[in-house]
């Protein structure tokens, strides 16, 4: 058993200062003010310190895309053809990505990783802790909406050109999917099992990460399939989601926000505006925050909610936009995402406000285990019998 | 190249692997030119023979893509003290609005905010040659100021003023 006593407790739900977390095993069996210790529970002093859940990653490409190594090394883009539900990044993840272990250190411990957005359905991304473990095999199926035209040279099939050809082909595979559903003799048999994967979409199971390239008229393209099929989807990167906050809020859609910190580098990126995620929580739409990890590295999510305060969002919101919020849109939120009794036992302990810049994990807890932990950090044996 | 010979400018070198650095110096020590090394990111590995080379670091935030980048890490910062040294946001690599988000990261790699300051104020006019009329507020030397709302490097401070050659170029809209 292990108790983290005396810090700043910021739950996901409220803060308790001078608060005790006990962990028994992998899970949180306490958390409060006034809890006493049992006799025998190693004891993590953190008077003055600040302890969090462990952030999360609602959309990265880590242990896809190698760190140190070339672009042709990535595996997130396989331009097999424009249709590719049946590839799973599960397949091709490499746990010892030095990323990983850099991620913990940052107090990162759960994230999604999964295919890019070069196909139109790219394929089945997963979630899973920093240490390794798998916590979703199949958590989510990729799309990518915009143009594809400068895909189709490297694939026998041909890809849509046009931004409304992306969301035609789309359309197709889930009206084929549904065909399938009421008839698996009526389709194309080569392609069963394809609409078996789709079909799960089409039915809830299998949650839909939508990706924008670039323009607001994808997220109107987006949030009308999301409505006309009922699938359990987000939109992911959400640039110029400002412009269309009311919608995005009126149709319930959940959204993930980034990469932050970048540039409006194309005429393409015009609509990339870091008051974005902001502007959304105001309207009281679901939003996380993305590293795309490698374009920001993962363990620099924290500083990302930095950017969100930079930009007008308070403390506690852009602090939900990196915990609770990933979590729920993860469909997670049972497990992961706040400090509550039953949840994982993944917690931070920071020197500092984790928002604040001098901050950096102290110790790091995933599944009850301390992963990291500084020289200073000493856990002692509570000898006192109540 | 008269000019970087007779040493009037000095040569800008990307580079960033630590093999590469130390060819720069050999090039450089041969013809007896002045050098700035622009990335450097392996530029903690030789902070012994890098005591008196200008690097601008940096940006400290970016992808490892690339074997040049493998060792790209804003924790290198922490083995860089007494280098004279800068840094960058490369432009439109992290936008430049953030140059100061990067630097107080080095608040968490044993820094304080004097030092943290330093590098993107007087350290960065070194850089340039020209630490004489900017970098510092200083009688003399150009008008260049920021009014904050509150503590450098708070998130949540604002820019209210910016004043370049003594005229007043941004004032924060006060309904803010």
């Amino acid at each position: 058993m292990i108790a983290i006593k005396g810090g700043t407790v910021w739950t996901g739900i409220d803060t308790i200062e001078n608060g005790v977390v006990l962990i028994e095993e992998k899970k949180i069996i306490t958390v409060g003010q006034k809890v006493s210790i049992p006799y025998g529970c190693e004891v993590i002093d953190a008077h003055g310190k600040f302890v969090t859940p462990g952030l999360i990653d609602a959309h990265s490409h880590i242990g896809l895309i190698p760190e140190g190594l070339d672009w042709e090394y990535s595996d997130v883009n396989d331009f097999y053809g424009p249709i590719t539900p049946q590839m799973r990044a599960i397949d091709a993840i490499d746990l010892r990505d030095a990323a990983f272990s850099d991620a913990l250190n940052g107090g990162v411990t759960t994230v999604y990783t999964g295919p890019g957005s070069a196909n139109v359905i790219g394929g089945i991304g997963l979630v899973l802790k920093t240490t390794g473990r798998v916590l979703k095999e199949e958590a989510a199926l990729k799309a990518a909406l915009g143009p594809k035209r400068s895909r189709e040279y490297r694939s026998k099939e041909p890809y849509p050109s046009t931004r409304m050809g992306t969301v035609a082909l789309f359309r197709q595979v889930l009206e084929e999917a549904k065909l399938w559903m009421e008839d698996p003799t009526k389709v194309d048999q080569s392609r069963k099992h394809i609409y078996a994967i789709v079909a799960r979409a089409i039915r809830r199971e299998l949650p839909v990460k939508i990706h924008l390239s670039t323009s607001p008229d994808e997220i109107t393209a987006a949030i009308r399939l999301i409505k006309e099929y009922n699938l359990d989807a987000s939109i992911d990167h959400v640039f110029g989601g400002d412009l269309l906050a009311e919608e995005i809020k009126k149709a319930g859609i959940p959204v993930v926000y980034g990469p932050m910190m970048l540039s409006r580098l194309y005429s393409g990126f015009k609509y990339v505006n870091d008051r974005i995620p902001v502007e959304l929580s105001k309207h009281g739409v679901l939003v996380a925050l993305m590293t795309d990890h490698p374009v920001i590295p993962q363990k620099h999510l924290r500083l990302l909610a930095t950017v969100a305060v930079r930009n007008g969002a308070s403390y506690d919101e852009a602090l939900k936009m990196i915990t609770v919020n990933p979590a729920k849109i993860l469909h997670m939120d049972d497990a992961v995402g706040t400090i509550e009794v039953g949840k994982d036992a993944d917690l931070v302990v920071w020197n500092d406000h984790p928002l604040r810049p001098s901050s950096h994990p102290i110790c790091v807890i995933v599944d009850g285990r301390v992963v990291l932990k500084s020289f200073w950090i000493v856990l002692t044996c509570n000898d006192e019998r109540v | 190249m008269i000019p970087l010979l007779k040493g009037k400018i000095p040569l800008r070198v990307h580079v960033h692997v630590e093999r590469d650095i130390q060819t720069v110096l050999r090039l450089t020590n041969e013809f007896g030119i002045r050098v700035v090394l622009d990335h450097a990111t392996e530029a903690y590995m030789l902070s012994d023979s890098l005591q008196d080379v200008p690097i601008v670091y940096g940006p400290i935030v970016f992808a490892r893509r690339g074997v040049e980048l493998k060792n790209l890490d804003s924790a290198n910062l922490s083995k860089m003290k007494g280098l004279q040294f800068s840094l960058t946001t490369d432009h439109p690599t992290i936008p430049i609005q953030y140059l100061d988000l990067l630097c107080s990261l080095a608040l968490a790699h044993g820094y304080n905010l004097k030092e943290v300051l330093q590098l993107v104020t007087i350290n960065a006019a070194r850089v340039l040659g020209l630490e004489g009329r900017i970098g510092s507020v200083e009688v003399g030397k150009d008008a260049d100021l920021v009014l904050l709302s509150g503590a450098p490097l708070a998130p949540e401070t604002k820019v209210l003023m910016t004043i370049i050659d003594g005229e007043i170029v941004f004032e924060a809209d006060e309904r803010e």
